[in-house]
């Protein structure tokens, strides 16, 4: 009888303990001094797929996802140092850092769902799955070796086509661009 | 010897069965049936993120050439959250948002002038906000429950992303990357032996949101 009494009464307090309690945490910010030089801008198009077949006798579910991405790429200036530069009358030359890739854009208005079927049986993807299926998208861009490859390339075309303009609008005739 | 002791335990345990009423019996079958189906049904509801190995193509579409001095990086980690009561309890969704915003200059809007072998005026653009940088890699969704679309979800980023912005403006980003842009500019002036630098601000160009949208 003392047990089924104090079950009893211990019931609301597990019906409590289920209550979640909701605490927003408090945002994290930094702010960082830099000093990018981005020459060039790339745009991808991706189309990512996913076929989740492992209940095939329940049905599959299939997703396609269209994105756009930006890249930028360009040089460093915060690597630049006073050696780098050297001046002789009209003479200049700079050795410049190596360019790299100095963002990845996927704006959450440039994802949409191209294609969704989802069989009878099975649930729709959830967001936790989707992020999984885009982070994919993300991955691909930064582990393409071909296309980081390009996208230096031209960032360096560009970085050397900026100063060569800025030094010869300032006067200097015999100019040399080289990177460390 | 073990086998002999599981068969007779089996045989007893089909006795006891056989021996029940018949609608008792109907009743465990149809019982089990539902829990076997109950338990198939819930695997089959999802499948884990890790297993999930998608088919990823892509093309470059645009190559542009650009002018853009980055001089200030806003970093923010924030939490997004809803909820919508349903007939019996709610779904709700959090979703943790990392976000970067870039300021900086469009260098080809500079201008500079050279009064001298040592002087120079360099008149600089407005800063403005190049980039907010919210990829699928910086958005984690801590909690979910119940079924929440991809445009109501690219809703709610969206206005994570609109936060960290007014943060990063509310927090002195235009100055900073201002600040960050003047030393720069002064270093890399100075190297090119110029003893007078004058940095001014442009303001004849277009204000630094009106071509912003989060």
């Amino acid at each position: 009888m003392k047990h089924k009494l104090l079950f009893i009464l211990s019931l609301p307090l597990l019906l409590l303990a289920g209550c979640a309690h909701h605490q927003q945490p408090e945002d994290i910010r930094t702010m960082i001094k830099t000093a990018e030089l981005s020459t060039v801008q790339f745009t991808v198009r991706q189309i990512i797929r996913n076929s989740d077949e492992t209940w095939q006798l329940l049905g599959d579910r299939k997703v396609l996802f269209s994105c756009k991405a930006t890249i930028k790429a360009g040089v460093n200036l915060a690597q630049l140092t006073d050696n780098d530069i050297q001046i002789s009358g009209t003479s200049a030359s700079i050795a410049l850092p190596m360019p790299q890739i100095q963002s990845i854009n996927l704006r959450p208005q440039d994802i949409s769902v191209a294609y969704s079927k989802v069989s009878l049986l099975r649930t729709q993807y959830t967001q936790q799955e989707r992020d999984a299926i885009l982070r994919a998208g993300e991955l691909a861009i930064k582990s393409d070796r071909a296309l980081q490859q390009s996208i230096i390339a031209e960032a360096q075309h560009g970085a050397e086509e900026f100063f060569q303009l800025m030094l010869r609008s300032h006067g200097y005739t015999n100019i040399t661009i080289t990177f460390k | 010897m073990q086998s002999t002791s599981h068969t007779n335990k089996f045989r007893t345990l089909l006795h006891f069965f056989l021996g029940l009423a018949p609608w008792v019996r109907s009743t465990i079958i149809a019982a089990l049936i539902l829990v076997a189906a109950g338990i198939v049904f819930t695997l089959s509801r999802r499948q884990s993120p890790s297993k999930i190995n998608p088919f990823v193509s892509q093309s470059v579409t645009e190559i542009k050439q650009i002018r853009e001095f980055c001089t200030a990086h806003y970093c923010e980690e924030t939490v997004v959250s809803a909820s919508r009561k349903r007939l019996i309890g709610t779904d709700d969704i959090a979703i943790i948002v990392k976000g970067t915003v870039r300021v900086g200059y469009d260098l080809s809007q500079m201008k500079t002038q050279i009064l001298s072998d040592t002087t120079i005026i360099v008149s600089l653009p407005e800063p403005k906000v190049l980039d907010v940088i919210t990829n699928p890699s910086d958005c984690e969704t801590f909690q979910e429950s119940g079924h929440w679309s991809h445009k109501q979800v690219t809703k709610y980023k969206n206005i994570a992303r609109g936060r960290i912005l007014k943060h990063a403006l509310a927090d002195g980003i235009m100055n900073q990357a201002a600040d960050q842009a003047h030393v720069r500019l002064q270093l890399l002036f100075s190297a090119l032996g110029f003893k007078q630098i004058e940095i001014l601000a442009d303001t004849t160009h277009n204000s630094p949101l009106a071509t912003h949208k989060p």
